[in-house]
């Protein structure tokens, strides 16, 4: 399954305007929130959910959330997601509004892991407790993480926090060996200052996607931190289209989602397949204009899924179909949807607004690959 | 000359913004138009000149009647052009940017709508390469892009249907374009269409001499579609090529039956023209006096690119059906065609003088401004030569043709060739010139582990790779005079050479023939290796195929063997989804969603009854709009 990798403040900065613009289209926004508002106090706000194995899940959120702090806690499940266990507390909270603090988690396997953006935290016995990471070189922030088989991966930024883009000095790409929380050594994968990195890995290869905003993004296979292969990624329309994101479920098998004639909250999605690890591509239309296409997931078997910001919609193609679905179960209330993840072939996650902003965020899941999404039950810590 | 009497008015055009259709519009509306390429060009970079009718919007292609907009047979009166007897071994090159992915199978639709012969890659008349001359990777698609591509071949379709067809894509419209340019002559070209331009940037001498050569080349090229006003374009204002204007092109009752004026419907919306600021005037337009305009003055000649009097086109990447299109992308591809109608080029040439020493042989257009210009007739019609039609339309082929006599050069090779990995191959090309001039062979795109001997013309060696090529073998002779020929070359791997080609879809899509998007090469659902095939998989009413002619040995008891794997989320009775097997037309087999299983499964038909036969296998997919019934092919092979 794909491990599902880390935001950019700049695209955080995005989505929530979209979601704001989506709060527009639907005009259901402020209703939403009071509907939130008005609801029971919830211990524990979902943020962002990972799946190592099909068995062993975390789960990053606020616990006992105020208006001036929320601290971020880890919930793990060993079982599928039958029961949930807490863990340390971390040293950085969940960030409220305005304020860095903690977005996204990371897990390896199942006893390591990282919790990050902008800050950077590790744990090494399953989420129980949590070192504080120095960032490396000197960096001021973390914008996007992989942990993978072949280690961790790291898009950093050396503007101060709060600031986007600073300067022109290029976004640095860091790897540590599988495991460990020091050793950093730069990646000689040049991303500048305007640029940013999707990541994404099947088994010991990783794949570096970089995005230089519009136009053709460029692909690196990285193993043990060196460049294999690099090749340049253009989506169909390159005049108008924009890489979303990239995924992989097999040897040299790589999906890349592109999003063109974007605007006014709509999108033409383009999924690239690719059997020879990102050389050359067939480009399959996905119908449906509605919403941003975001983010991409692959299972094993082939199922596809994409979500969107601008409008909360998944797009989701079974394993041995041609045809594509849409859920649009988030599409009234206007929030972001995020951190979509498979757990297994057919059973999938994704959080419902965001932690840090709204206590109430909400846990979804899908047992069809998709098709249907269930509110799943906040697990109590 | 024959003068033309203006008996059109021309309709207004209005540019409207994004690709959305209109529905079909009351004849009395106002015809809109958009340009289907990025209109915002930077220097070095380059733009199409295809304009789409939208007030005409899409009309599908079940929806009976003939499709609005000029066809083969209307382009064809009005340029009263020899298309049902000439161009026999002709090919015609065609440069555009990016890739249309459903451009053989729009052409397909598009020839037979109009009875024209069958242009395919299977038959050897059809060839897609990229920008290096390679028939793989392609480059990304673009909805854009693909209309200029349909409209360009529909083109040159219309007016010559016995001429190959060769569509370069370039990665993008940039430089890469010339790159194509470059690659078209490279590949022995004639005929080279280029239905787009850009700004005169850069050394227009240094770009001429790096891309367009060699000599003795039609290259036609769009003048464009925004007036006089827009200036002059490149590479229109290139020596090497023969600059194309536009036309509204309507019938009467004249003797010709047809008339012209210049086009320029709408402010704003007209063929291109001008005096250029940059490159030498050329000999051949002496005519054209100094006073009017000393350096290289477009457009040549010119042909139908009125909107208001457009052209029948079918797309369906980036549209939905039959459409009508306009602008000088129609022109150049129709004079280019014209030309390869009229013979080889000399070698050394300058083809773009041809007409103006044959101008009895040309409709002078008269009548119509793109414009308001000092001096007149760089915007206005006018005996002779003029800015916007240059020295008129085609009437039939004499003032294209070479005045000069050249050898003929003819090429003889098979369309399709096919070998495996490893083992010895040895293909004899020949070619002969009328003048019994020895020839020089070269070879592009040849599989790995293959070369050509250049004097004999003998391909020999052992094929390293697996993968599907599409070789062009030129033939050259002492006096420049050249031809080339196409072949389909498959190399398949030792597993997928049992009786067939590339019977493990190893080698891309090279041997069979699909409808439908069938042939995979991601190894999602492989039996093995990456390629496989994957036929149905729609929660809709939906039919694909494969298909193979093979010859089926004339001993022993021959069986066809396959790998099948059949999906389904409903396995009940009432899921009707079949894949049928059909060998020359006799159903020998069928496969239901009830056969629904997690892996592969061997199959075995008894081709006894079909020994020592060449024959078509096919396979069909039939679902209807209930679940998806997937059905995976690999591994077929023929055995003994």
């Amino acid at each position: 399954m794909r491990l599902h990798s880390g935001r950019s403040l700049i695209a955080m900065a995005v989505v929530m305007g979209a979601a704001l613009a989506a709060a527009v289209l639907t005009g259901s926004g402020h209703q939403l929130a009071a509907a939130h508002a008005a609801g029971p106090d919830q211990p524990f706000s979902p943020q962002s959910l990972v799946w190592p194995t099909s068995t062993d899940g975390y789960l990053l959120g606020g616990a006992d959330c105020g208006l001036t702090s929320c601290p971020a806690e880890v919930l793990a499940t060993h079982d599928g997601g039958k029961t949930w266990t807490a863990g340390g507390r971390m040293h950085h909270g969940l960030a409220k509004s305005g304020e860095p603090g903690l977005t996204s988690l990371q897990f390896a396997d199942r006893r390591f892991g990282w919790a990050y953006d902008p800050f950077l935290e590790a744990t090494q016995n399953g989420g129980r407790s949590w070192t504080d990471v120095p960032l490396p070189g000197g960096s001021a922030k973390v914008l996007s993480l992989l942990a993978s088989a072949d280690g961790t991966y790291v898009l950093t930024s050396r503007c101060a926090l709060g600031d986007g883009v600073c300067d022109d000095r290029p976004l640095d790409v860091w790897r540590a060996a599988p495991g460990k929380v020091t050793g950093w050594q730069r990646v000689d994968v040049p991303v500048p200052a305007t640029g940013d990195v999707r990541f994404a890995a099947n088994g010991s290869t990783v794949y570096a996607l970089v995005r230089y905003g519009p136009g053709p993004g460029r692909l690196f296979t990285l193993h043990r931190g060196q460049v294999r292969a690099s090749s340049t990624i253009t989506c169909a329309d390159q005049e108008v289209a924009g890489i979303a994101d990239v995924a992989a479920n097999g040897d040299h098998r790589v999906f890349v989602l592109c999003r063109s004639f974007y605007g006014q909250g709509q999108s033409t999605k383009t999924v690239m397949v690719s059997g020879d690890g990102g050389q050359t591509f067939r480009y399959d239309a996905v119908p449906g204009r509605l919403g941003l296409a975001d983010r991409l997931v692959v299972a094993p078997d082939g199922a596809v899924m994409m979500s969107n910001f601008t409008a909360s919609l998944v797009y989701s193609r079974a394993a041995l179909s041609k045809s594509w679905r849409i859920a649009d179960n988030w599409l009234e209330n206007g929030e972001h949807i995020h951190d979509l993840a498979f757990q297994s072939d057919t059973t999938a996650w994704l959080i419902e607004g965001d932690a840090a902003y709204n206590p109430d965020s909400r846990l979804w899941t899908t047992h069809d690959a998709g098709a249907t999404w269930q509110l799943a039950t906040v697990p109590t810590p | 000359m024959i003068s033309l009497r203006r008996l059109a008015i021309p309709l207004a055009l209005l540019l409207v913004a994004g690709g959305a259709a209109a529905s079909t519009a009351d004849a009395s509306e106002t015809p809109k138009v958009v340009a289907s390429c990025d209109q915002t060009v930077a220097p070095g970079t380059f733009t199409c000149f295809a304009l789409r009718r939208t007030d005409l919007g899409f009309k599908s292609r079940s929806l009976a009647g003939a499709p609005d907009g000029y066809g083969p047979a209307d382009l064809q009166a009005a340029y009263q052009l020899p298309s049902e007897r000439a161009g026999q071994d002709r090919r015609i090159y065609i440069v555009d940017a990016f890739d249309d992915p459903t451009a053989e199978s729009d052409l397909a639709v598009y020839r037979q709508q109009y009875g024209l012969p069958a242009c395919t890659t299977e038959d050897g008349c059809f060839q897609k390469l990229n920008q290096d001359g390679a028939s793989s990777p392609l480059p990304a698609p673009s909805q854009g892009w693909s209309g200029e591509i349909s409209l360009d071949l529909d083109m040159v379709s219309a007016v010559c249907p016995r001429c190959g067809i060769t569509l370069i894509e370039a990665d993008s419209p940039t430089d890469d374009m010339l790159e194509a340019v470059k690659t078209a002559g490279r590949l022995g070209a004639e005929y080279v269409s280029l239905s787009w331009g850009g700004p005169e940037t850069g050394n227009l001498a240094d770009l001429d001499h790096t891309y367009f050569q060699p000599r003795g080349v039609v290259y036609t090229a769009s003048t464009g579609d925004y007036d006089y006003d827009a200036g002059t374009s490149y590479p229109a204002t290139s020596a090497a090529t023969t600059a194309i204007g536009g036309t509204s092109l309507v019938k009467d009752d004249s003797t010709r039956g047809w008339s012209e004026t210049v086009w320029n419907s709408f402010p704003g919306f007209g063929t291109g023209s001008g005096c250029s600021a940059q490159a030498v005037k050329p000999d051949w337009q002496s005519v054209i006096p100094a006073a009017v305009c000393s350096n290289r003055a477009v457009a040549d000649i010119s042909a139908v690119a009125d909107p208001s009097t457009g052209v029948a086109v079918y797309q369906t990447t980036g549209g939905a059906g039959w459409a009508v299109y306009g602008g000088t992308s129609a022109s150049a591809p129709i004079v280019a065609a014209a030309y390869a109608l009229a013979g080889d080029p000399a070698p050394k040439s300058h083809p773009a003088s041809y007409p103006y020493d044959r101008t009895d042989d040309l409709n002078d257009v008269v009548e119509g401004d793109n414009g308001s210009c000092s001096p007149t007739p760089l915007c206005t019609a006018q005996p002779g030569w003029d800015g916007p039609t240059g020295l008129g339309t085609p009437i039939g082929t004499r003032a294209l043709a070479s005045p000069a006599k050249t050898n003929q050069v003819t090429v003889t090779a098979p369309a399709q060739e096919s070998s495996v990995v490893g083992e010895p191959v040895r293909l004899t090309i020949r070619a002969t010139s009328s003048g019994q001039d020895p020839v020089r062979y070269e070879a592009t795109d040849l599989p790995a582990g293959l070369r050509i001997d250049a004097t004999t013309g003998i391909v020999d060696g052992r094929p390293t790779t697996p993968g599907t090529h599409s070789v062009t073998i030129t033939a050259t002779d002492s006096t420049g005079a050249s031809a080339n020929t196409v072949i389909n070359w498959v190399v398949s791997t030792h597993q997928g050479s049992r009786g067939v080609v590339n019977g493990d879809f190893e080698s891309g899509s090279g041997g069979w023939t699909q409808d439908g998007d069938v042939i995979r090469d991601d190894g999602q659902y492989a039996a093995d290796g990456l390629g496989y095939a994957w036929l149905g998989g729609h929660d809709a009413a939906h039919t694909d195929s494969l298909t193979q002619q093979v010859t089926v040995p004339s001993e022993g008891r021959p069986r066809l063997r396959f790998g099948l794997r059949v999906h389904s989320d409903d396995t009940s009775a009432a899921n009707h989804d079949v894949l049928r097997l059909v060998v020359d037309g006799d159903g020998v087999d069928t496969f239901t969603a009830q056969q629904s299983g997690p892996r592969y499964v061997g199959q075995s038909v008894d081709l006894t009854r079909y020994r020592g036969r060449t024959v078509r296998l096919t396979w069909t997919s039939t679902e209807d709009d209930s679940t998806a019934t997937t059905f995976l092919l690999d591994e077929v092979g023929v055995s003994r």
